[in-house]
């Protein structure tokens, strides 16, 4: 156990994470919220898909604090001296919420460059959905981040390129606050990527993406504003 | 070359003419604001009515369409609608 919960984070970040990771699952929830309520009022399927990518993203926060949860009982109740057999128990649970999670980021993160590049062919998505699922088993099964970061970071490439595009399509400060705030989404899947190299950048890439939601909370204050 | 609107564009204008027009329009003003055929404004104003966001008022014989709660419920989601497209590029 204490190779999966001790090889990038500190231990003052312990509990810390769950704060930020709280934070991003109540945006993801309002924010899907919001494009459900635009799918009922314009009936594009487009819509539906943007809510259900923020809905699984918000999933994916909910099975990371679960396992995050988990994971650090164990590391307390691990300096009460409780049976090492214990803590072995929960790795399973702890493995599944690590697979929910790699899914559901993936499919999240897929469905939005789907989204963002209007595309709309079935046998297409299914392919593309289908090298996904091979990709995430893959990123599960092996022990290091790195290849889930590097899935993550590809996807989030053609997401950010979307919203430049739509920036320099539109110059509002609506369409300014989303593009920064999935550059800073894109910035923290480069620092979990190099994370692995130097565990400092854990938190940055933390504190990137707490920027990344704060800028996705102040663009859905806009427009329940407007 | 100017995009084609969507069916919840053209209702968003027809609504918004009534209510820059203090919420009641003559049926000859809204045919001009909301740059549509007259067969094709009749379709709309009937499926409004049927949704109940506008009314059919006669004052001295003069019909009259009247925007509703629901009408004014509708230009205000479709705002908040309009800003979500734009923020996020949909």
């Amino acid at each position: 156990m204490n190779l999966i919960i001790g090889s990038v984070t500190p231990s003052w970040f312990h509990g810390v994470d769950i704060v930020f990771e709280t934070f991003s699952f109540i945006i993801a929830i309002f924010i899907a919220g919001m494009g459900y309520k635009a799918y009922r009022l314009s009936g594009r399927r487009r819509y539906l898909a943007f809510a259900g990518s923020f809905g699984l993203l918000a999933l994916s926060f909910v099975a990371r604090i679960g396992a995050a949860l988990l994971v650090y009982l164990e590391v307390l109740r691990d300096f009460r001296m409780v049976a090492s057999a214990d803590i072995a128990a929960v790795e399973p649970t702890f493995l599944f919420g690590r697979f929910v999670y790699i899914t559901t980021v993936f499919t999240a993160y897929l469905m939005l460059v789907a989204v963002a590049m209007r595309l709309e062919d079935k046998r297409v998505l299914a392919l593309m959905f289908s090298l996904l699922g091979i990709l995430a088993w893959t990123a599960h099964a092996y022990p290091s981040t790195v290849m889930f970061h590097l899935v993550n970071l590809l996807l989030l490439v053609f997401i950010v390129s979307h919203y430049i595009a739509n920036y320099l399509r539109r110059k509002t400060q609506n369409t300014l606050v989303t593009l920064l705030a999935f550059l800073m989404i894109l910035f923290e899947s480069l620092l979990f990527l190099t994370s692995n190299f130097e565990p400092l950048l854990y938190i940055g890439a933390y504190i990137f993406r707490l920027v990344g939601y704060v800028f996705l909370a102040a663009a859905l204050i806009r427009v329940i504003r407007s | 070359m100017t995009e084609r609107r969507t069916q919840i564009q053209i209702i968003y204008d027809i609504l918004k003419a009534v209510h820059d027009k203090g919420g009641t329009i003559k049926p000859t003003h809204l045919l001009y604001k909301s740059n549509l055929s007259h067969k094709r404004m009749k379709e709309y104003v009937d499926q409004l009515s049927e949704k109940n966001m506008i009314t059919t008022t006669t004052v001295k014989k003069k019909n009259f369409y009247q925007l509703t709660d629901e009408g004014r419920k509708f230009l205000a989601d479709y705002r908040q609608f309009a800003q979500f497209t734009e923020a996020f590029g949909l």
